[in-house]
């Protein structure tokens, strides 16, 4: 064998094992663990069908799906408003530039487990700093996180808030390659400032918009700490996530089989919804 | 020191063929350019002989040795590439030390060797500075430098100067070929550019799509190009091309083509090789034109179209009957664009291809 | 007067992402009567809920598990992740096509699928409770090897070709050479990894059960699950996360270019 082989061989070989091990054996195995029950301490027996019939029927489950399409009701429209306009904000000439930018993108680079636990003390309703605020300003204590209503809203916002510094970092490089010449044709034309941004800048962001609504979208279906340390899933189940529903079958409840539908439907319900947005955001290019 | 030999080699990427039926030996101490159009394999052949390339069939030699599954580490070869190929966060002295010392010369050993090289080629000002403190000349310089030291069996360079303006293409191209002499190790050069191939190699080897065409000392592939490609690629401006037929009269072989008529006289050689009538391509060198005078025979006919003043020549580009020649001429009084011209052409430096394009004139010096 | 508006409205908005931060940090000093307080000077500072989170939960234990464990994925992120890369961008070896393809093809798989499958097989190999079960599972990172691969292939060939008749081997030429040139991926690459490995919490609430394995992350989650939510619960738990964010925030001043070009350029998050 050549030599060049013989090294590409042999310096990809750990490489190899690993996709072996922990990607494909579980890509593979998640639809074989479909077909079984399994509490991963007697042996796993053949249930056939048994999971996703339990599934369909699952009124939890489709509670969660609902769930998270509350959190994204909320959560997409307020991402993109609020990392446009700061996004917006920033990109002139400006005292501490980089200063603005790194205070809005801190909360990106905590952990989300910190960062549940500070927005539990900003929502705690007795002796959190929301409530506190609003008292000075005389109005009543409002239950965040223990109206059933109000909670997944609540937590929406907190992901918000955790994310959008991101975003404006990748709204900004946007801006920076929207051409001058651009605002200046248009207003030219006698367009006012909101009107060149409606009719050239908004258009011209459609790349970024597409990315910062597809990874929040992942983004929502991957939320799991948030309830989890929150809420619990509560009240009522309202803040129930698909993953948190998945670590409780498995962790909780031993039941391999069944959180590994959940996964794969999971999955196929992302991969339906990105595919939708594309669909929807694009044509709303050629409209 | 050692002789090369390259035995029948082939190279396949894939399905395409880009070096096949390489036959060479380069002699020791022998500096050969390979020269050819971009893409025609001449890297692919350097990088084979410093087994940086498999080679899919045949057999590569240096000196006693055959390397044709040598790592490059053993081969005892030294490589200038067109981009110097220096490692950027190295100074120019551990660029050029690098490979001594990873094969464990001794310190002492690699100081000698270093300066050495600095002086041949004056670099000792710049051996602390980093290839981007640098100018692409200096840069070259310190490439050189690093495929000196190693004293290899063989060098190679791979078309070292493209990157450099004009200038000091000609002052490197005249460093290359003294520091060649001097350490007279065996050299392979390549490039794409004729002129540097003409002045700097002791043999030329022409190559088009991964094949020979014509192996000799440069002033014997320009006088007598094996066939129409070397030909039209060495030399500039390139040779006149007149696509036509050849008819036999009273005195021998005449070159027809439509009107034109140039006989082909004292050409022994042609007479039993060719029949009449075959379609051929008639080659003559601007240089053989000149502006026919009152007296002497006229040839061709044809309009300026543009005179080209370069200095003690000058190109007249003519129109002859919808073709375009070019005639080297010595600079003097020119006629004016648009006016008629009559051109002379010099018959011992005819060239005359068959309709393959190899040439039926093997032998065209003086007769 | 236009401009001072804006500056002002600016500053809320920075005032709405600093704030929490600061009145977190203070909180951790105050006392229980004080916590419920919008004031970020306490009146008078204790610590005494870092004495109560410090003895109720080994958290010094979890910052070195945490630290551990999120160099060692980093590490062998950047080494061996960086050999296959280099593999995968400049050595023709059979079976290259079908692991360039794999690499792109395994991002696309939404991690939710592979997380149950994943813990069977941790749970199969008896790794729970272990540091395997917390790294074994990130030691390559396919979207690093994609964007090391990117890079590597920009590196000219001829630069390759001169360290191999310099007498380098394959990996030299990686680290040597390819190394010093490629630190800007490598440093986007390294603090990616450091970054997810240090938040993840998931992962570490499913394989780990022994308060003496936790990563700083998961025991947080599960000190802060016990307990109310009144003062006296809430700034210890604070001084909790303060362990998690400080150390965080305190690279991120220093290094902030570095950690928004580098996500922002890959479009991950951490
Ligand atoms: N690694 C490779 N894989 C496939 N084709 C190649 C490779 N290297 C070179 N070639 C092809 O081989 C031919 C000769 O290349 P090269 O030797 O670099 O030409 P030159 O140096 O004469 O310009 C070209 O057509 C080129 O596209
Ligand atoms: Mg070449």
């Amino acid at each position: 064998m050549r030599a060049e082989s013989r090294s590409g061989l042999l310096l990809s070989a750990p490489y190899t094992a690993f996709l072996l091990l922990f990607a494909l054996f579980p890509i593979g195995f998640s639809v074989v663990l479909v077909l079984l029950k399994w509490d991963l301490v007697t042996p796993p027996s053949f249930a056939g069908l048994d999971n996703l019939q339990h599934l369909v029927a699952d009124a939890r489950f489709w509670q969660a799906i609902v769930n998270t399409f509350v959190f994204l009701a909320i959560h997409l429209p307020l991402q993109v408003i609020v990392a446009l306009a700061l996004a917006w904000s920033l990109n002139r000439p400006l005292l501490l530039r980089s200063f603005w930018r790194a205070a809005f993108f801190l909360p990106v680079v905590i952990s989300g487990a910190a960062v549940t636990i500070l927005w539990s003390a900003l929502y705690a309703t007795d002796v959190g700093l929301i409530n506190g605020v609003l008292a000075r300003l005389d109005l009543g204590p409002v239950p965040w996180l223990t109206d059933p209503a109000i909670a997944m809203p609540a937590i929406a916002v907190m992901a918000t808030w955790k994310n959008v510094g991101f975003y404006v970092v990748i709204y900004l490089a946007g801006l920076q390659n929207v051409p001058q010449s651009c605002h200046e044709a248009i207003e030219l034309e006698g367009a006012t400032g909101w009107q060149s941004f409606r009719h050239v800048t908004l258009p011209l962001l459609k790349p970024q918009t597409l990315l910062v609504v597809t990874l929040s979208t992942i983004n929502g279906f991957q939320l799991f700490i948030e309830p989890y340390v929150l809420t619990g899933g509560g009240p009522l189940r309202r803040t129930l996530s698909v993953v948190l529903y998945m670590y409780r079958n498995a962790f909780s409840y031993q039941k391999m089989g069944y959180a590994a539908t959940l996964g794969l439907a999971l999955a196929l319900v992302i991969a339906v919804v990105l595919v939708l947005q594309r669909r929807v955001i694009g044509s709303a290019e050629e409209s | 020191m050692a002789n090369v030999a390259f035995k029948r080699v082939r190279k396949d990427f894939g399905t395409t063929t880009v070096v096949q039926d390489f036959d060479l030996h380069v002699a020791d101490g022998e500096l050969v350019v390979l020269v050819g159009g971009s893409g025609c394999g001449k890297s692919t052949i350097l990088r084979m002989l410093a087994g940086l390339e498999s080679v899919t069939s045949g057999t590569v030699h240096i000196g006693e040795r055959e390397v044709t599954h040598l790592p490059p580490r053993e081969r005892d070869v030294a490589m200038v590439f067109q981009d110097y190929a220096l490692y950027p966060h190295f100074t120019a002295r551990e660029n050029i030390s690098l490979g001594l010392r990873l094969r464990k010369v001794p310190k002492a050993e690699i100081d000698r060797r270093v300066r050495w090289a600095a002086e041949i080629l004056e670099l000792e000002p710049f051996l602390d500075r980093k290839p981007k403190q640098m100018s692409g000349g200096q840069r070259q310089r310190i490439a050189m430098g690093r495929a000196m030291v190693r004293e290899p069996a063989v060098f190679l360079f791979d078309e070292p100067l493209s990157n450099l303006d004009a200038a000091l293409r000609g002052q490197m191209r005249h460093e290359i070929a003294r520091m060649q002499r001097r350490i007279g190790t065996t050299t392979l050069y390549v490039t794409h550019d004729q002129m540097e191939a003409m002045t700097l190699g002791d043999r030329l080897v022409v190559l088009d799509g991964g094949r020979i065409l014509q192996v000799g000392r440069p002033i014997d592939v320009y006088r007598a190009p094996a066939n129409r490609f070397v030909a039209g690629f060495i030399g500039t401006p390139p040779m006149n091309f007149l696509d036509g037929r050849l008819e036999r009269d009273l005195d021998g072989l005449v070159f027809v083509s439509d009107a034109l008529q140039i006989p082909l006289a004292a050409k022994r050689s042609l007479d039993t090789a060719v029949e009449s009538r075959e379609a051929v391509t008639l080659g003559v060198r601007p240089e053989n034109l000149a502006l026919a005078d009152a007296s002497g025979p006229v040839t061709l006919r044809g309009q300026l179209v543009l005179a080209e003043v370069l200095g003690a020549t000058t190109h007249l580009h003519v129109d002859v009957g919808g073709r375009p020649l070019i005639a080297a001429v010595p600079s003097g009084p020119a006629p004016a664009p648009g006016a008629a011209v009559a051109l002379s052409v010099d018959p011992r430096w005819l060239h005359v291809f068959a309709a393959d394009g190899s040439s039926l004139l093997p032998d065209s010096r003086d007769p | 007067m236009r401009r001072a508006v804006f500056y002002v409205v600016l500053g809320l908005a920075a005032v709405a992402f600093l704030y929490p931060f600061l009145w977190m940090a203070a909180t951790t000093f105050k006392s229980p009567a004080e916590v419920g307080g919008l004031s970020l000077i306490p009146d008078q500072p204790t610590l005494e809920n870092y004495r109560l989170m410090w003895a109720r939960a080994p958290f010094g234990r979890a910052l070195i598990n945490s630290l551990f464990v999120a160099t060692t994925i980093t590490v062998s992120v950047l080494v061996f992740g960086s050999a296959a890369a280099y593999a995968l961008a400049r050595l023709r070896f059979p079976g290259r096509g079908i692991l360039n393809t794999v690499t792109v093809a395994v991002l696309l798989v939404p991690a939710q699928l592979t997380l149950i499958p994943t813990y069977t097989l941790i749970v199969e190999l008896g790794w729970i409770d272990s540091y395997a079960a917390l790294i074994a599972p990130y030691v390559f990172n396919a979207m690093a090897i994609l964007i090391l691969r990117q890079f590597f292939l920009q590196v000219p060939r001829s630069l390759m070709d001169s360290a191999r008749l310099d007498g380098m081997g394959e990996l030299r030429i990686l680290f040597t050479v390819f190394w010093p040139l490629a630190k800007a991926p490598l440093a986007t690459v390294g603090i990616l990894t450091f970054m997810g490995a240090w938040n993840e919490v998931l992962w570490p609430l499913l394989v780990v059960r022994d308060e003496q394995l936790m990563t700083l992350p998961q025991l947080l989650t599960v000190f802060s699950l016990g307990g109310g939510a009144g003062p006296r619960q809430l700034a210890p738990k604070l001084a909790a996360a303060m362990v998690l964010v400080v150390p965080v925030v305190a690279a991120y001043t220093f290094l902030q270019r570095y950690f928004i070009e580098s996500m922002a350029s890959t479009g991950i998050k951490g």
